[in-house]
């Protein structure tokens, strides 16, 4: 399996007044060619940022790409002339956005609104937008007859929907989701997501999820990659991840969250915040918040080490997984 | 030590909302009593009425009919005078921390308003004030030195804390929560959790607690309701509930959580449809539309609620059990 996105060592900061927000620090991921891979994090852990420097969306002025590489087929995306990148978007890589409420005009019909995906990339003639534009309505469960409605007219997960297929209008090789169903309730969570999942079986498309909800990974995603502090400290199969759980990180984050199948009297969350991104620590991000910290986390900044797992892709980052971490811990 | 003491009972509690479409049923007839000391976990949709069934419990909305008895008294029949006194003994945490404080009154100036207002602390008495203020910051784990600070300086964590520590200086005896760690993350939501349990059993609290989150409720509470367009159609202790749902609705919310877990496939029910509006709704069973097991009679015949099993109520035509039609209390006072 070939990968359809490769990012090296991608680092985003944004240069605001009162200082540097390093909300990116050196990213590395594959993206395997139709493949799901979940990106698991909190408020803050550069999630977002990441999503929206693969398709150039950093907001600008403040927002800078310090350094790194993100090939597509092995074109680097940062390179790309603004014809380019008006190609790239949308037919290869498109996204979808957290709150469906917001990211809908809302005085454009939701016709005219996937009409516009679909004119400003192609050359169709009037009746063939019409009803190309009733397919898609179709295949993600809207009546065509209600594209003539409003953004409001539709209920919050009926907006989703439609985002769904805006993103999906001109076939991409690759959908961005960002908190595609935070904003939704569960059982119309539940329906968005068997949507997707269909469709991805349907039109081979690749999928790059990022959530909050470990569970949501665990029943959507073959990979994962956790970030913290603008960091992947742990990646791999979900298998890898999910059942050999290495880094302190992923393990708290366990352990906070109620587990629906298991009878815990009281949660173990994870002491303390996380660094604030202006800040942060010359040694381990994490490790102010570990209990495994020892003097050489404070000091030396560990690098990504790979610990095998089901496809040889297992990686942590913590010293503790590291060569002489046996040793050490 | 949990005694078996009703401390609260609703009955026949009804809030509509008038709209130009006609009357908006957000509260229907419910009834149900919470225990002392107990958790009642209440789950639902967005829109289902479980906000403002706590916010009519506590008459931030003032019901349309029914009857809250809270310590034996009906407090719906209460006037302004006894009400305020009423509002130390019932309290509210508030959803959005970002929202519900003051960003003008700094930490300690939230937290002494409660107070001042209710009277046990004159506004003059800076130094009392100050002592109760520390003791109620110690209470929730809030560093003494953020005392002057402005909620703005805070993250969402230690703005829920204050929410808490303001509702908790009065010493109540009930505190409706409303979705308190919906807007944090996972592992502040587990210290915020942790904390209103050692509170709860510290200071002997009974909560009403409101959450779309099931995994949440099934951790905390004593017993769940579970809301469907403003009416009851499940009740059961947890166990109950999450091992044998009666209700389908309850059944497809069970299996639309999604397991944290690679290993563990879900045989998601997913419902066809969305909530529909419950303004002026037909007569019926409210879920029909959407329940893959509806019959001809569900469409025109309201289901009453049936006990299953010693506890475990659920409305819906197809379970079978004894109807009851308000649950049977211990209250003397009638």
């Amino acid at each position: 399996m070939s990968n359809i996105l490769e990012i090296r060592d991608l680092a985003i900061h944004y240069e605001m007044q009162d200082g540097t927000v390093k909300a990116l620090n050196g990213v590395s991921l594959d993206l395997k060619e139709g493949s799901a891979h979940g990106l698991v994090g909190e408020t803050g852990a550069g999630k977002t940022t990441l999503a929206k420097g693969i398709i150039r969306l950093t907001p600008a002025p403040y927002g800078k790409v310090k350094s790194g590489q993100i090939f597509y087929n092995g074109r680097d995306i940062l390179q790309m002339s603004k014809q380019e990148l008006r190609e790239l978007r949308g037919r290869h890589i498109s996204m979808i956005f957290q709150d469906p409420m917001t990211s809908l005009n809302p005085v454009l019909t939701v016709g005219d609104q996937i009409g516009e995906a679909l004119g400003s990339h192609g050359r169709l003639s009037s009746s063939q937008l019409h009803q190309r534009t009733g397919e898609l309505l179709q295949m993600v469960g809207i009546p065509p007859e209600r594209a003539g409605e409003y953004p409001h007219q539709f209920s919050g997960g009926m907006k989703q929907r439609v985002v769904i297929a805006i993103a999906l209008a001109l076939n991409p090789r690759l959908l961005i989701a960002d908190e595609p169903t935070t904003a939704l309730d569960v059982t119309i969570q539940a329906q968005v997501l068997e949507m997707i999942s269909e469709l991805r079986k349907k039109l081979g498309t690749s999928l790059l999820l990022i959530t909050h909800d470990l569970g949501v990974v665990a029943q959507n995603c073959e990979y994962v990659s956790i970030m913290y502090a603008g960091e992947i400290v742990e990646t791999g199969t979900v298998h890898d991840v999910f059942k050999d759980r290495r880094h302190p990180y992923t393990q708290g984050l366990f352990s906070s969250i109620p587990n629906i199948n298991e009878e815990v009297r009281r949660l173990t969350p994870i002491r303390g915040l996380m660094p604030d991104p202006t800040q942060l620590p010359s040694g381990c991000a994490f490790c102010e918040r570990c209990e495994y910290a020892q003097e050489r986390c404070l000091r030396e900044h560990p690098s990504l080490y790979p610990v095998g797992g089901e496809e040889g892709i297992h990686q942590v980052r913590c010293f503790r997984s590291g060569p002489q971490g046996k040793e050490d811990a | 030590m949990k005694t078996e003491k009703e401390i609260i009972q609703v009955r026949h509690l009804k809030k509509y909302f008038n709209t130009p479409r006609g009357p908006l049923h957000a509260v229907d007839d419910l009834s149900f009593s919470i225990l002392e000391r107990e958790t009642l976990g209440v789950v639902g949709e967005s829109g289902c009425g479980k906000s403002t069934l706590g916010r009519a419990i506590l008459r931030l909305h003032e019901p349309t009919s029914g009857e809250v008895w809270f310590n034996g008294e009906n407090i719906l029949t209460y006037d302004k005078r006894r009400l305020k006194k009423l509002r130390s003994d019932m309290q509210i945490i508030f959803q959005d921390p970002y929202a519900s404080l003051n960003p003008r009154m700094t930490i300690s100036q939230a937290i002494a308003a409660p107070l001042v207002i209710q009277g046990l602390y004159e506004a003059r008495d800076k130094e009392g004030l100050k002592k109760k203020v520390a003791e109620m910051m110690d209470l929730v784990g809030l560093a003494s030195r953020l005392v002057n600070a402005y909620p703005h300086e805070l993250d969402g964590g230690r703005r829920q804390r204050i929410g808490i520590a303001r509702a908790l200086a009065l010493d109540p005896k009930f505190i409706v929560c409303d979705e308190p760690v919906s807007a944090l993350d996972v592992s502040i939501q587990a210290q915020v959790l942790n904390l209103m349990q050692d509170l709860q059993e510290q200071m002997g609290l009974t909560y009403l607690f409101i959450t779309h989150n099931l995994s949440v409720v099934k951790h905390l509470s004593d017993s769940i309701l579970v809301m469907y367009l403003g009416q009851l159609v499940e009740k059961a202790a947890p166990q109950q509930l999450f091992s044998n749902p009666a209700h389908p609705y309850t059944q497809a919310l069970l299996s639309a959580i999604p397991v944290p877990d690679p290993d563990f496939k879900m045989k998601r029910m997913v419902l066809q449809g969305e909530l529909t509006s419950p303004v002026n709704p037909h007569p019926g069973c409210r879920f029909a539309k959407r329940c893959v097991y509806a019959r001809p009679e569900c469409e025109t015949q309201n289901p009453a609620l049936k006990e299953i099993e010693p506890g475990h109520f659920a409305a819906c035509h197809l379970v079978s059990g004894k109807e009851i039609h308000t649950e049977p209390t211990k209250n003397e006072n009638e």
